[in-house]
């Protein structure tokens, strides 16, 4: 709790809250410098779509409410910015009576949990292989099998899942190609149902997982390779201290540290690799909610789900930077 | 692939120890050698493809629907099946006109529809690679052949695209409930439309239970439901992605080295506000952000798409020239240049423009990646140029038309094999241009 000085995590939460301002701001914009009226182009295009759009009015209502579009810009933008601080994400065109809100809240979930737990598996296993890669002492028969973990490195999250889907959903029929859990089974606190949703969460985590690990390995190795040229490490060795003491405590304890700056640093690319990865697989979460809000122009819905995602990834890098002074007791010396 | 050890020292092998040799640059890293000749061979192919290939096969209904690559596994057989359901279509076409002439004979009728029942069953051979085909396809399958069977050949050949209709639904509806719905109705309004293109095509082409005509080498790569050829496809698209790349990696990291170099030597407030927004920009997903932004612009040309893109793609390049600038400032030859009178402009780009430079190269080719990755992704999604195939547009095809589950894969597979050959390409660029940058890397393959 040292390195935690005031100063720093005001800094922080400055930079959080910048962060998202600057999202939402580029959001508000952004229909404003599109062509058009998008208010009527969208309920031409819902009418055309459906003939007759119930209470579409109200939605025009609920529409111009939520930007304000009658007042002036600044009006207009103060009272999106209040709404967007209250989670108040307005109505879905698309499913019109329920709210954007309420739509995110049940996809969350989905979200939060497939991308954590794969993400962490991800950051662990990477820097393992990438730390037992530089590793003076790895013995030879791993460092040689090593390298192929790395193969899929490049690959782009969802191309790799839809690899996986015709390898393990269409052809061996291990795991199912598409949603969360199967619909047997009962929803809730039951060993059928985590079950279910285990199967069905494999191969989108393994598609996250295994391209995404030698991008941690690749940044350990070149961490510890410079680490093990440095004196203390020497030291370490003269002084007789045992090797796994050496590699955890002196060559992976520095060298992890840039690697927390680049989770930080990431995190926005694998949020938005994940979306990708939901869409593949129709994992139910947030990036199949959009992918759901731009087959049905649904607007409010892809605006309120990118908001989500910005203040998601914020509020990670966030609590990363909180972590960061608690692994690293030198970071408040410098200039944070 | 092989990140570490195995391309070991192969530059300065034979090289006497302590004489350096003109040749024994460390630009010669052999990955970034290896991954440069695998996307020049890209972009080489987007230049001489044309020349060798009619690329107006890349529109929609310019060849035959649904072929398999003629060297797949499997192709011969499909070949051979095809042209015993000819046979047998011939023969049942001529039974019909017998029937037209003569009173029913219910005996030919009885007799033709087991032994076409038959092939079918034992010679698919995609039925027989995939070790076991989804269920509910095999029933459709068997749905859709008693209506190949009894009628003519011309009114099998539509109910063999309604088949494959079939046989693409009920999977895609297999996920959630809801979203499914508007899944399946897209991708049945898809099939329909290449069932229709189908019956009113070339006078019926004979097709296997799912949809899959005979292979030949005029479509080396197969074709698509919407009748593109898949050689085509991939000369008019791979070029379209590198471009993409290219752009918005050459616009990012332009204003990163204004910024950077604005930043690092200015200092005070200009460097404190520059670094703020480049780390909140970092943040932004911006793959969430481009998407808002192309569901309001639908028509998005490439030119527009890498300007785009270019919006998120200068802050990684930025922070990483700041924090060189930053430490270069301290060095010798700097101050000494200092000293001696030489102009800003000068220090910049006379003194540290040069040793930046696999840093700059490093952070470009990871940017061209990302940048088409992104282009990729938003295409997948179907937010791309909708008028002109590119990469991710035919796997957003693909995927709407759950070529996947239909066993296309040279429709999906073919590419994001090109894809993979620019990533992986520009992956160990990136990976040789680190190591040209850190000799320390370099040092730990000889171990």
């Amino acid at each position: 709790m040292v390195g935690l000085t005031p100063g720093y995590v005001l800094r922080r939460l400055g930079m959080w809250l910048l962060t998202i301002w600057l999202g939402a701001t580029i959001i508000f914009i952004i229909p404003r410098l599109s062509p058009g009226d998008p208010v009527a182009a969208m309920v031409s295009r819902l009418s055309a779509q459906s003939g007759y759009v119930e209470g579409s009015a109200a939605m025009i209502e609920a529409w111009r409410a939520r930007f304000g579009l009658d007042g002036p810009i600044l009006v207009q933008y103060w009272a999106y910015l209040r709404n967007v601080i209250t989670f108040d994400l307005g109505f879905s065109l698309s499913s019109f009576p329920s709210r954007v809100d309420d739509m995110v809240v049940d996809a969350l979930p989905w979200t939060l949990g497939l991308l954590t737990l794969a993400t962490l598996i991800s950051f662990v296993l990477g820097n393992l292989i990438g730390a037992l890669l530089a590793w003076r002492r790895t013995p030879g028969w791993v460092r040689n099998l090593l390298p192929l973990t790395l193969t899929f490195t490049s690959i782009p999250f969802f191309m790799f899942g839809i690899l996986l889907i015709y390898l393990f959903a269409f052809g061996l029929r291990w795991f199912p190609p598409s949603g969360a859990y199967s619909s047997t089974n009962p929803v809730g606190f039951n060993a059928g149902f985590i079950l279910s949703v285990l199967h069905h969460g494999t191969l989108p985590a393994l598609a996250i997982v295994i391209t995404s690990m030698g991008f941690w390995a690749l940044g350990m190795r070149g961490m510890m390779v410079t680490n093990e040229g440095e004196d203390y490490m020497i030291l370490a060795e003269a002084k007789g201290l045992p090797q796994h003491r050496i590699f955890w405590s002196y060559g992976v304890r520095n060298s992890i540290l840039p690697q927390v700056t680049a989770l930080a640093l990431n995190l926005g690319a694998i949020a938005g690799g994940a979306t990708l990865v939901e869409y593949i697989f129709a994992y139910p979460g947030m990036g199949y909610l959009l992918y759901l809000g731009i087959v049905n122009t649904d607007y409010t819905l892809i605006q309120g789900i990118v908001f989500i995602l910005i203040v998601g990834t914020a509020t990670a890098v966030f609590i990363l930077d909180l972590l960061y002074p608690l692994i690293d007791p030198r970071i408040t010396y410098g200039k944070g | 692939m092989t990140v570490s050890t195995a391309t070991a020292g192969t530059t300065a092998a034979g090289v006497p120890a302590g004489k350096l040799n003109r040749w024994d640059s460390p630009w010669l890293n052999p990955k970034f050698l290896i991954g440069f000749s695998m996307v020049a061979s890209v972009a080489l192919l987007g230049v001489i493809g044309p020349l060798f290939w009619n690329t107006d096969l890349a529109r929609v209904a310019t060849s035959p629907q649904n072929l398999p690559p003629p060297w797949s596994a499997g192709a011969n057989a499909l070949t051979e099946e095809i042209r015993q359901r000819q046979i047998v279509a011939d023969g049942a076409a001529a039974a019909q006109s017998a029937a037209a002439a003569q009173p029913p004979p219910a005996s030919s009728e009885t007799t033709t529809a087991p032994t076409e029942k038959s092939s079918l069953t034992g010679g698919n051979p995609l039925q027989q690679s995939a070790a076991a085909a989804p269920t509910q396809a095999s029933t459709s399958m068997t749905g859709g052949n008693p209506l190949a069977g009894g009628t003519a050949a011309t009114g099998g050949n539509s109910a063999t695209g309604s088949s494959s209709v079939t046989g693409g639904n009920p999977l895609a509806q297999s996920g959630q409930s809801s979203p499914a719905t508007s899944e399946s109705t897209a991708s049945g309004s898809q099939t329909t439309s290449a069932a229709v293109q189908q019956s009113q095509g070339r006078s019926g082409p004979i097709t296997n239970a799912l949809g899959f005509g005979a292979p030949t080498w005029d479509h080396p790569f197969g074709t698509e439901s919407n009748g593109r050829d898949m050689l085509a496809v991939v000369i008019v698209g791979a070029p379209r992605s590198l471009r993409v790349g290219l752009i918005a990696a050459g616009l990012g990291i332009t204003v990163g080295i204004l910024l950077g170099f604005t930043a690092g030597f200015m200092g005070g407030w200009v460097d404190n506000v520059i670094r703020t927004i480049s780390d909140a920009v970092i943040t932004i997903p911006s793959l969430a952000v481009l998407i808002v932004i192309s569901a309001y612009v639908r028509q998005v040309s490439v030119e527009n798409m890498a300007f785009l893109l270019a919006l998120f793609a200068w802050s990684g390049p930025t922070r990483l020239i700041r924090a060189q600038v930053l430490t270069m400032r301290e060095r010798g030859y700097v101050q000494m240049a200092r000293l001696s009178g030489a102009s800003t402009f000068d220090i910049m780009f006379k003194e540290m423009m040069p040793n930046l430079l696999p840093y700059l190269a490093a952070s470009f080719t990871g940017n061209v990646s990302g940048a088409i990755l992104a282009a990729t992704g938003l295409e997948a999604l179907g937010l791309g140029p909708t008028r002109i195939p590119t990469l991710g547009m035919t796997i957003f095809y693909s995927i709407r038309a759950a070529a996947i589950l239909r066993g296309m894969w040279w429709w999906w597979g073919i590419p994001i094999a090109v894809l993979v050959i620019i990533f992986t390409g520009l992956f160990l660029m990136t990976v040789g241009l680190d190591e040209i940058a850190n000799p320390r890397l370099r040092g730990a393959r000889a171990q």
